[in-house]
């Protein structure tokens, strides 16, 4: 093992590895900021005389939770992956370590800029995921033109005729998200009906054509290489691929039933919040099938369970969106805390659970050192406790609240039936806090610890 | 409400993709195929470079 901490392959190995150690290290970072901030604000629902300080506001701190956690952690997470699984699929060398490098920087300014701006008042109003200025939102732009380009070339270089599925999500995903943030920024439909109809098509395609392809993407490369075995059906994968691309961008309206958007355009995005239950059934299937008779692989694995929570947050927070789409559903979930256990279960329970399988999956591997088996089994409990405490008192606690709405209660009455709702939340983000540091010291083991031989060799092998 | 021709139109059509993407996957699911030791999917599986 090299005194950087990473394997002693060749010179392109090792640079690859620093990538992805600096991606995930960076990455890991905002992870620890951005849900140390989310704990605070789930605390104030409960005490809301809790740090009445105006830089430690709901309003300032809520979108430096969301932003962080969307275009920090998680962005920086997945590209950095997508880099190491291009280069891995691909059979050749990534078209230019700097250029990397250079998208990180720009991503971590970007972080950095907007958390800033966002503590000091400074935001796009409330455009619910893009709160950052126009100017912070296109330094993201930026990192992200660079990294698509990186990986694009990558693949345009690659040793086999075939694209491995992978890359068509990542590719797809950043190509398209490319595209999503220009739309976010231009001047011209940002005020009336028109920047209604812009936030529906930016708030829900942020998670579903960046984070899902690039999530679903890594599962096609680490599946079949953690259990050895191939992807059930590739074709499946590819159908998943173009009806997620075809019937997400315009689900997005279905967070505004019952609005001044054109009735034809949220009854098309009802039907195809429907449509999408064959992506993410035909995903979900072809994942779990792949695993079918491998449990015990999948018990004993560091990674495998993350990816199998993660498969069955993206089934069940999938399918949850699209009845809540229906409009006879929104008319008691609508505006309430419902909808905010439901972005959990997905961002959280798919993403982010998705995210740390990649990452005990291919760090390891990149780098030489295993985390702790210990350490890893109480990340993965503390996460998972904590994530269906805090689902399920807010899909309980939603639930009440719309119902009181419903019945033409005083408001305060909702307030007071959701309120030990609101405790358990915060004691729930409280428990995936904690498996966020036990987590952080995972990276750190990863990427510096010391040579674990045995171990590294054992997750080498795992992985390959 | 809008005019119900155009949305019972835009209705249907997504239905009738849907349907077809639908019985594509199930059959995808149950006879998946792809056996060729050539096929991309069993090329992953080799020693990565």
């Amino acid at each position: 093992m090299g005194a950087a901490g990473v394997h002693q392959g060749g010179e392109e190995d090792r640079d690859l590895a620093r990538l992805l150690a600096g991606y995930i290290g960076c990455a890991t970072f905002w992870l620890l900021l951005s849900t140390a901030v989310g704990v605070i604000i789930s605390f104030k629902f409960a005490y809301p005389d809790l740090m009445t300080s105006p830089y430690l506001s709901f309003g300032r701190l809520r979108p430096i939770h969301t932003n962080d956690t969307f275009y920090a952690w998680a962005s920086m997470a997945l590209v950095g992956m997508a880099f190491y699984v291009g280069v891995k699929t691909c059979g050749t060398r990534l078209y230019s370590i700097k250029l990397g490098w250079a998208s990180l920087a720009l991503f971590n300014l970007a972080a950095l800029l907007g958390t800033i701006a966002l503590d000091l008042g400074f935001n796009n109003g409330d455009q619910e995921y893009r709160e950052w200025l126009w100017w912070i939102e296109a330094i993201f732009m930026a990192a992200l033109v660079l990294a698509a380009y990186n990986l694009i070339v990558t693949a345009a270089r690659r040793a086999d005729d075939d694209l491995y599925l992978s890359n068509w999500y990542t590719i797809g995903g950043m190509v398209f998200t490319i595209i999503l943030a220009s739309v976010a920024i231009v001047p011209w439909y940002q005020r009336g009906l028109g920047q209604v109809g812009v936030q529906a098509f930016f708030m829900h395609n942020a998670v579903g054509m960046w984070f899902t392809p690039l999530t679903l993407g890594l599962w096609y490369y680490v599946l079949p290489k953690l259990l050895n075995r191939p992807i059930y059906s590739y074709a499946l994968g590819v159908l998943a691929f173009w009806t997620n691309l075809v019937f997400y961008p315009i689900i997005g309206a279905h967070h505004f039933i019952f609005s001044p958007l054109p009735w034809w355009l949220q009854t098309l995005a009802i039907v195809f919040s429907v449509a999408m239950l064959v992506p993410v059934w035909a995903g979900s299937a072809n994942f779990l099938l792949t695993m079918r008779g491998r449990w015990e692989q999948v018990r004993r694995s560091y990674a495998l369970p993350f990816v199998f929570v993660g498969v069955l947050g993206y089934l069940l927070g999938s399918t949850q969106g699209t009845f809540e789409a229906f409009r006879s559903l929104q008319q008691v979930w609508h505006l309430t805390n419902f909808t905010v256990g439901h972005s959990h279960l997905t961002m959280y329970g798919f993403v982010t659970f998705g995210i740390w399988g990649g990452i005990y999956a291919l760090l390891p591997r990149a780098t030489g050192r295993a985390p702790s088996l210990i350490l890893t089994g109480l990340h993965f409990w503390l996460a998972t406790v904590g994530v269906v405490i805090y689902v399920m008192a807010l899909s309980v606690g939603g639930t009440i609240q719309g119902l009181v709405w419903i019945s033409g209660q005083p408001f305060i009455n909702s307030v007071t039936a959701i309120a030990p709702d609101w405790l358990w939340r915060a004691i729930g983000g409280s428990l995936m806090f904690l498996s966020h540091v036990v987590f952080a010291w995972n990276v750190w083991s990863m990427i510096t610890g010391r040579a674990q031989e045995s171990r590294a060799a054992q997750a080498a092998e795992a992985a390959s | 409400m809008g005019p119900p021709l155009g949305g019972a139109i835009v209705t249907i059509a997504a239905v009738l993709v849907t349907i077809g993407v639908a019985v594509a996957a199930a059959r995808m699911i149950i006879a998946p195929g792809e056996a060729n030791p050539a096929h991309p999917k069993y090329r992953v599986l080799r020693r990565d470079r």
